[in-house]
């Protein structure tokens, strides 16, 4: 935690730290005390009046349909997202690690959509599924199939889980080959000449052995889909068909900046805080210790 | 060229005293080796010392001047650490020249100075490397490069041989020592290697848990230790203790085992009657014949290293194999052939009796 | 490998391959889209193989820009903005998390546990979080449309500080002694042995920075509506939304793939930098 010599200086390490304490006040702090504290207060929509409403924002909330659906949206949805994105990826790094030959060239192949900003990714899913234009709805009308997701919910949802998949799989492809090429190589060539072929290898050996990666990894991409896809559900759905794609993030947002509901969107943002400061502390708690070989 | 004077130095960490008042006068010049068991507070004096580590009560002085306040870089010193603490990205050249820059020395005095130095350790031809590029003994030469250059009054070495391997150790070992002679710079040395202690040191300091033991030239501890923590740290391999029974008219010992101890002319004070301490070294434990005989040992190992030959035994059948740190050792020549279960049977050499209190473990007599 | 199993190394291969080819073909046809002309890109089906005009749609996109609602931004102009804000975020982040991390393992003063616990909740806040109580704060200091109000909020990281924070930590204390000694004071330890030996850190976290402040979107959404502030990454939701009507798919395309390319290059030249920022970043 701290080195065993120290530098005694009075005010130099308080210029330091000015600069980061600095921002973390103005810009996260006071921010978000604002908002538990607008949590507890109705303002009517010109801003004139304020009344102090203790929990009536949070159990309007709760009462509110468009909510709790929104919450088991954003709960479907970054369920779907961490699953499939830590699947397809623990397949690829499962052949990956594999392969001596090319390993890093495939590696590269498969890391840069890492980079790709979520409207972006959004805006790619959009084109090839445009539903007069795009090649994947073109592909899919030839098998009969009429794809609208302007429409049609289920797809609008489909569509956004698919780009936030894509984008998604690359880093968990990274952690997951580096955890296994971290296991050291007698481990299994100790299980092989015990008779365990690549499969059983696989399955009885790597897997567990990877499991701090694994919940790691389930942990950054629920924090992921929950945070970070705001950009695509902006550049695919808005939202909508219906709100269909509404989830919490994008909800805070639109409450808050369209439909200027403040004490509503600061409620949301408290629940939104809550729910971060859960998952980080699971995160430190019990990923970080307990998972580890 | 200073000297230094450690005066009642005490350190303590919040409420627990580590260092419980150490003095010692050390003069221009002299190579003082400061020795113990890790966590005795050897290092903490050394680093008191170096102004690293404030100090809790008591004064420093290196040439005259108390340095308690004084910050390590206007102290006149250079220390080598255990672990070189070279910077890793600078060259060889820039890691010996850097407390010269900040010095604001000129250039080509920098220059002069550490192609002298690098000269002295033969290092001339490192300077460019960096110092992962080189063994561990060129990573030491440099370490001391780097204090040299300095040209400081008061040399500190915190065990700076520990992280090399043994052959190594002995030559550094001796290179330290002469280049130490060649600069005549006193040096304060800290290690828990009693052989590095024992050969390095004009003067030894003996730690335990926070008190200075034994102050004095390295024979003179190895001859008088003032305690059985001395008296057991130092020599190899180290020293044999028994529990006694001092007679009443102070002439002999009886040993647990029942073999009685001749004193001979050993100052015995007022312990007579009183159980004791006898510590005798392992080559002043002589074979002799039966009824010369002061101790029958049972030899349960047998070391041969060549030059000599070591025979551990116990006094009782009970030898366990576990128990060999609490067996007697005798030091045979080398053709000595001693084997295992044979009985040998020993009596002390003159004058290798050394009598210690059994409460205080302070040495009895001169 | 283990053991020679031709038949699985080639389903490895095989596995992999495909795998790259999904992932990369909405790129793909991102590309062919861009080097269409606009009318090839009305009609369906959407071609599958590059056309001619990627040229000239670059040169449009990059000093044209697309018409949107009559105030046309110039894709380049766009990049420019886009890079002021990614460098300016990486190198804020980096700089003050560099300088707190410095004090909270070096120095002894109080408050410290206090300043480390403030640092340690901004890893709970993201600013999706707390987006309108920032954006009105933002607002109060009339930090509205400018750079300032783009950046300073998104500059406090707690990652960055704790990953410095690590890296000092496993900088043997021996070294501030020796450089103590050597009559280095505080800023001159900072500047000449800890920068030195934390630049591959430095570089590696760059690279995750500069690709999330490339990347941002929301904020700069909220707090700019002067349109000499668009960021690139902004200007494809505005032709998006225009898009639809504009039917100039080629060069929304374009722009996209404009807008993917620098924090890509960024990734694939610095791959080990990036892998060492993600890994130690995050974990």
């Amino acid at each position: 935690m701290l080195k065993r010599v120290h530098f005694n200086t009075s005010w130099l390490p308080f210029a330091l730290v000015a600069p980061q304490i600095f921002i973390t006040v103005v810009f996260f702090l006071w921010p978000a005390g604002q908002a538990i504290f607008q949590s507890f207060l109705l303002e009517d929509a010109f801003g004139l009046s304020t009344e102090f409403v203790w929990f009536d924002n949070f159990k309007e909330l709760w009462a509110d349909d468009a909510y709790t659906d929104s919450f088991s949206r954003t709960a479907f949805f970054s369920l779907m997202v961490a699953f499939l994105s830590l699947s397809i990826a623990l397949v690829l790094a499962g052949m990956a690690d594999r392969i001596v030959k090319f390993a890093t060239t495939y590696r590269t192949l498969l890391i840069w959509p890492y980079a790709v900003a979520p409207v972006l990714a959004g805006a790619l899913f959009v084109f090839m599924f445009d539903p007069t234009l795009g090649l994947v709805a073109y592909a899919l009308d030839i098998f009969g199939y009429d794809w609208n997701h302007k429409l049609n919910g289920g797809e609008a949802m489909a569509l956004v889980i698919m780009a936030a998949t894509w984008k998604q799989i690359s880093y968990n492809f990274l952690f997951f080959l580096a955890a296994m090429q971290s296991i050291p190589k007698s481990l299994l060539e100790a299980a092989a000449i015990d008779g365990a072929g690549p499969a059983r290898r696989f399955w009885t050996i790597i897997f567990p052995l990877i499991t701090p990666t694994t919940f790691f990894l389930l942990v950054v991409n629920i924090v992921y889909a929950f945070f970070d896809t705001f950009g695509i559900i902006s550049a695919v759905t808005d939202g909508g068909p219906a709100g269909a794609t509404n989830i919490l993030v994008y909800k805070v947002y639109s409450d808050g900046f369209i439909g200027l509901d403040l004490g509503g969107s600061a409620a949301q943002s408290v629940v939104l805080m809550a729910i971060v400061i859960v998952i980080t502390i699971i995160q430190f708690r019990y990923i970080e210790k307990k998972v580890d070989y | 060229m200073a000297g230094v004077n450690i005066r009642n130095i005490k350190k303590s960490y919040g409420a627990i005293e580590v260092l419980h008042g150490i003095s010692v006068d050390i003069e221009d010049g002299e190579f003082i080796v400061i020795v113990g068991a890790s966590g005795c507070g050897k290092s903490t004096l050394l680093r008191m010392v170096a102004g690293l580590e404030a100090i809790t009560e008591g004064e420093i002085e290196i040439g005259g001047r108390v340095v308690n306040e004084v910050e390590p870089k206007d102290r006149d010193i250079a220390m080598v650490f255990q672990n070189y603490a070279l910077y890793p990205h600078m060259s060889v050249y820039q890691n010996m020249a850097y407390g010269l820059k900040l010095m604001n020395l000129p250039k080509d005095e920098i220059q002069a100075r550490v192609d002298k130095a690098a000269d002295m350790l033969q290092i001339g031809e490192y300077l460019k490397r960096r110092p992962r590029e080189l063994s561990g003994g060129q990573r030491q030469r440099v370490a001391m490069g780097r204090a040299i250059v300095r040209e400081p009054s008061v040399f500190l070495f915190d065990e700076p041989l520990s992280n090399l391997d043994a052959k190594l150790r002995v030559t550094m070992r001796l290179e330290i020592r002469a280049l130490q002679r060649r600069l005549d710079v006193t040096s304060l040395y800290v290690t828990h290697d009693q052989v590095e202690a024992m050969t390095l040191a004009d003067r030894l300091i003996v730690l335990n848990d926070g008190y200075a033991e034994q102050i004095d030239t390295p024979l003179n501890i190895y001859e008088n230790p003032a305690s059985e923590f001395v008296a057991g740290f130092i020599g190899s391999p180290p020293m044999n203790f028994f529990t006694g029974d001092l007679s009443t008219d102070g002439k002999s010992i009886e040993i647990d085992s029942g073999a009685k101890i001749a004193v001979k002319d050993y100052p015995v004070g007022d312990n007579v009657g009183k159980p004791i301490r006898i510590g005798v070294r392992a080559e002043k434990l002589e074979p002799c014949s039966r009824n010369e005989a002061e101790i029958i040992l049972k030899i349960a190992a047998v070391e041969t290293l060549g030059s000599e030959t070591l025979a551990h035994g116990f006094t009782d059948d009970g030898m366990a194999i576990t128990d060999m740190e609490n067996s007697i050792v005798v030091k045979m020549p080398g053709d000595a052939r001693p084997t295992v279960g044979e009985e040998l049977p020993v009596r002390v050499m003159a004058g290798g009796l050394h009598l210690f209190d059994v409460g205080t473990g302070k040495r009895v007599g001169g | 490998m283990i053991e020679n199993r031709p038949i699985v190394t080639f389903i490895s291969h095989a596995v992999i391959i495909l795998g790259i080819i999904v992932i990369a073909f909405p790129v793909w046809i991102t590309f062919v889209a861009a080097s269409h002309d606009a009318l090839r890109m009305t009609q369906s089906p959407l071609p599958l193989w590059p056309g001619g005009h990627f040229f000239e749609n670059l040169k449009e996109a990059l000093f044209v820009g697309l018409d949107v609602g009559g105030a046309s931004q110039p894709v380049a102009f766009m990049l420019l903005n886009s890079f002021i804000m990614a460098m300016v975020i990486a190198l804020g982040k980096i700089a003050i998390s560099l300088l707190s991390a410095f004090a909270i393992v070096y120095f002894r003063f109080p408050f410290r546990m206090g300043f480390f616990w403030m640092i340690f909740i901004t890893l709970m806040l993201p600013v999706e979080v707390r987006i309108l109580p920032t954006f009105k704060v933002v607002a109060d200091l009339g930090l509205l449309d400018s750079y300032a109000g783009l950046t300073l909020p998104l500059i406090a990281s707690a990652t960055a500080t704790f990953m410095f924070r690590q890296v000092f930590l496993t900088i043997p204390d021996e070294l501030l002694e020796a450089a103590r000694i050597d009559g280095a004071g505080p800023m001159r330890f900072f500047f000449d042995i800890l920068l030195p030996m934390s630049r591959t850190n430095i570089a590696a976290l760059f690279v995750i920075l500069f690709i999330f402040g490339w990347n941002q979107y929301l904020w700069p959404l909220l707090i700019t509506t002067d349109q000499s502030l668009t960021t690139v990454v902004m200007g494809i939701k505005q032709m998006l939304e225009a898009g639809e009507q504009l039917l100039q798919w080629n060069k929304i395309m374009m722009t996209t793939l404009i807008a993917m390319v620098p924090p890509i290059i960024v990734v694939i030249s610095m791959q080990k930098m990036f892998v060492k920022g993600l890994t130690e970043t995050d974990k």
